[in-house]
């Protein structure tokens, strides 16, 4: 247990009284090649504690709480539980010391019930399972914990805040004491975090220790007890989130002052039209809801944001504009369709070739065309001027053109999406939550470049759950609710809870589809 | 989350060869002393028999000349991201291919037969590559699957048609096609069995080689590996890139076909191909399908082969040690190679 790093650590321990922590991470460090993922940290958590762990992207949260749940073994350092020394040698060691984790990623069968999922897990059940009699047992203890629950349903009906819950209540089922939680928010609606919040507070209350990673900072100071904040792997801070304020957490995040928001010149819509959707269906199967009926039009020049819960309909509307699902209805651009710059919500699908190097990532779009080719052959040292261009004018670190694009982390993957989309000069911008995940100095440059391409004229199709994102950027926000068309409203203050409301179809207020031809006044 | 791993590279391989080829000499030692051999002694003899002498060189080469265009039939679908298992039934479709020439037009001028005979086997393993590509790229249907039969199909077909319409009537009732006339044989060199296939193999290997790093073909063909729904949006046209590569893959395997029916068997007869395709998959995947490394596995593999199999001749050893002494080192080179990843992964 000796921590040999530096004395931090062990000031740390004496000032604590008597009932050792639940959690003790003592001097934990993981080496990924050169990198130093985490570099002799120290956290301790107690019984009952909302412990967030914050940090940028790359600043290896993920990582600390990857070997506390088991799933990476530290090249040194300890782990303690109750003051007792463990070691694990995978999750199923961290399971049975009462360590659970929700990755960001949920991990439940889509097809199978809820009742048929958490019975996965349970080691208790007997050769013989009668479904019916295991979901009313499930439910019973579910509400005894505070959560409502339908067992009976199959998980693709589910929310994804639902499914959250599930997750949830499977490792506490299964006797977790220790919950952590990875980016739990990032993919709820504002008001279904505050429901995951609620319920994170309850069982706290009830001894379980939680540990939340995000990089929601606003969020995290109401909710968490005591917060840690990593930066390039070392601890920076381990404090009591009373008395902490939200720009001093930016600034220990970031280590240094924060980037500018990209600022927002007042609206200059055009009358050209650069995208015209009229009555866009898309069966279901993406999602289960599909995509009934859309219409509207996006000017150049204009931000047009697509506000919605996930599954409402936002996936089929992007996966109908980039090509990749039949439709019905008329799309019409005023640019060719497979010139569209595309930024995907899932960059490990259809933003890049994982295996392949960041160059030819930058690369993929053009590398037919002269620049980049002549005749039947690369020009490769063209490959490279290319890259080495875009790697400079986006920050993509490492710069290595050379580098496997799996090795950058999620931030610079996102980065070189976005040069290789936008160096096309695109007329229609599709961006699907790009800035999900992302960190604080990552976002202000999404928004940066969106701000610019709408300013040099580009239709923007801002697509994302990020309430406070639309608001900044979009000229106009349309809503979806259940695959349909439910209104579209200006960007000011005052819409927000009206869209929030339309967003969960709690109100019956939907805006006549002729509202979405004209341009709204710009009032924040 | 940001991990850095320095690319796997020559070291990387170089590491996991030693390893492989070190554990794979430590089972067979076992095995040996099993069966009160000295395992030094007979390693030792299989070394000097594949690579010892000119002849034991001619031998090795000859052996290598199929296994690498079939290495390669593999080798050029896998870089797409693909799983050529039909390589044998390729390699049998352009040994049909090449007797169809002989048998159907047995009056071409000689200054036309060989051309003749090597367009029609290519042909004929081009197709059987083409048709579980284009299930795949335009249905999704599994080239694996479709693969593996048609293997089957070929090797059905070939016994149809020499019991039957190919039969040579002179043969005396053996299931014979009738033989390759000289104009219809792969130009040899000297006495030797080494034929016109090792340039059609190595000239194939420097060609896929280059055409992958350096074209943009080989760009849309690693791109489609990486990841396919990018690279349609990308503008390549997958299902028919998945096609080409796999009816490429089919051509090469049926070249070795080719050199098997009118080299070393000099006409179309059952048990044609004794596991080429097999083999050569294995040697394409035991070295990640990098073609820079096609020609030296192929030969060394090739060599303890030949080495392996003249054990049974002089050290009186049954004929499975060879597939046993096989089977041992590609399996300790898929274990090397896959640890030598979760290393790296850290």
């Amino acid at each position: 247990m000796a921590a040999t790093c530096n004395g931090t650590d062990d000031a740390l321990t004496d000032s604590m009284s008597v009932p050792p922590p639940v959690i003790r991470l003592s001097a934990i460090t993981k080496k990924y090649g050169t990198t130093m993922a985490n570099d002799c940290v120290t956290v301790e958590a107690y019984s009952g504690e909302i412990h967030a762990i914050v940090g940028e992207n790359g600043a290896g949260k993920t990582t600390l709480m990857k070997i506390l749940a088991g799933i990476e073994r530290p090249n040194s350092g300890t782990i303690s539980i109750d003051g007792r020394p463990v070691s694990f040698r995978g999750p199923r060691d961290a399971a049975e010391a009462g360590i659970g984790m929700v990755h960001q990623h949920f991990s439940l069968v889509r097809a199978l019930t809820v009742a048929e999922n958490l019975a996965l897990s349970d080691r208790g059940g007997g050769f013989l399972f009668s479904a019916k009699r295991y979901a009313r047992v499930l439910e019973a203890q579910a509400r005894s914990l505070g959560f409502e629950l339908r067992a009976d349903a199959p998980v693709w009906k589910l929310s994804m805040g639902e499914r959250q819950r599930v997750e949830v209540l499977r490792l506490v089922l299964r006797g977790s004491r220790v919950l952590i939680l990875d980016e739990p928010t990032s993919v709820l609606a504002p008001h279904e975090a505050e429901v995951l919040y609620a319920h994170l507070r309850r069982l706290a209350g009830e001894g379980h220790t939680i540990f939340l990673v995000t990089h929601k900072v606003q969020q995290i100071l109401a909710a968490a007890d005591r917060v840690s904040v990593l930066r390039r792997g070392r601890l920076v801070v381990s404090h009591e989130a009373h008395g902490l304020d939200e720009t001093e957490l930016t600034k220990l995040m970031v280590g240094q002052a924060l980037p500018a928001e990209g600022t927002r010149e007042p609206s200059k819509l055009r009358d050209d039209v650069a995208l015209r959707v009229t009555d866009l269906s898309v069966p279901a199967g993406i999602t289960p809801l599909g995509l009934s009926g859309v219409s509207f039009e996006v000017r150049a020049g204009e931000i047009f944001g697509v506000a919605g819960i996930s599954g409402n309909g936002q996936d089929e509307l992007v996966a109908a504009l980039v090509g990749t699902t039949a439709f019905k209805g008329t799309i019409w651009s005023a640019s060719p369709l497979d010139k569209v710059a595309y930024i995907p919500a899932d960059r490990l699908t259809m933003g890049v070739a994982a295996s392949l190097p960041l160059e030819e990532n930058l690369a993929l779009r053009r590398y037919r065309m002269p620049g980049l080719s002549r005749g039947p052959f690369l020009r490769r040292k063209a490959f490279r001027v290319f890259s080495e261009q875009l790697i400079a004018d986006l920050g993509i670190v490492p710069s290595s053109p050379l580098l496997p694009i799996e090795h950058f982390s999620g931030g610079n993957a996102q980065k070189a999406v976005l040069a290789r989309e936008l160096a096309e000069n695109p007329s229609l911008i599709v961006a699907e939550s790009p800035t999900a995940g992302l960190d604080i100095a990552t976002v202000g440059l999404v928004h940066r470049l969106l701000l610019e391409q709408a300013a040099r004229g580009a239709a923007v199709l801002l697509v994302s759950e990020d309430l406070d994102e639309l608001l900044v950027l979009a000229d106009r926000i349309l809503v979806l609710c259940e695959g349909r068309f439910a209104g579209v409203f200006p960007p000011d203050a005052g819409a927000r809870i009206e869209i929030g409301l339309v967003m969960t179809g709690a109100s019956g207020a939907r805006r006549e589809a002729a509202d979405w031809g004209k341009p709204q006044g710009i009032s924040a | 989350m940001i991990a850095r791993i320095a690319r796997p590279a020559w070291s990387h391989w170089l590491r996991a060869s030693a390893i492989a080829i070190g554990g794979a000499a430590l089972a067979l030692s076992v095995l040996l002393l099993m069966v009160g051999r000295s395992p030094a002694a007979t390693l030792a003899a299989v070394f000097l028999n594949g690579f010892g002498s000119q002849l034991a060189w001619v031998e090795t080469v000859t052996r290598a000349v199929p296994l690498l265009l079939c290495a390669l039939a593999t080798a050029i679908p896998a870089r797409a991201g693909l799983f050529n298992i039909g390589v044998e039934g390729q390699f049998i479709a352009g040994a049909i291919g090449a007797t169809s020439v002989v048998v159907l037009g047995p009056n071409l001028p000689a200054g036309l037969m060989l051309p003749a005979v090597t367009a029609a086997a290519m042909a004929g393993g081009a197709l059987w590559g083409w048709l579980p590509g284009l299930l795949r790229g335009l249905l999704g249907v599994s080239e694996v699957l479709s693969g593996l039969m048609l293997n089957y199909v070929a090797i059905f077909l070939m016994e149809h048609l020499v019991h039957g319409p190919w039969k040579d009537p002179h043969a005396l009732g053996w299931p014979y096609s009738i033989a390759f006339p000289n104009a219809a044989v792969l130009p040899r060199l000297g006495q030797t069995n080494i034929h016109l296939g090792l340039l059609f193999g190595l000239a194939l290997t420097l060609a896929a080689y280059v055409a992958l790093r350096s074209t943009t073909w080989g760009f849309s063909v690693r791109l489609t590996a990486a990841n396919p729904r990018l690279a349609r949006r990308a503008g390549v046209r997958v299902g028919l890139l998945i096609a080409l590569t796999m009816a490429l893959g089919g051509a090469a395997a049926a070249l070795a076909g080719l050199g098997e029916v009118s080299v070393i068997q000099g006409r179309l007869r059952p048990g044609l191909s004794s596991g080429l395709g097999y083999a050569g998959f294995l040697v394409s995947f035991a070295v990640a399908n990098r073609f820079e490394f096609l020609v030296p596995a192929t030969l060394l593999v090739a060599g303890l082969y030949t080495g392996a199999d003249a054990l049974q001749l002089t050290a009186g050893l049954p004929s499975a040690t060879v597939d046993i002494f096989m089977g041992v080192l590609f399996v300790a080179t898929f274990i090397a190679q896959e640890a030598g990843k979760r290393r790296g992964d850290g």
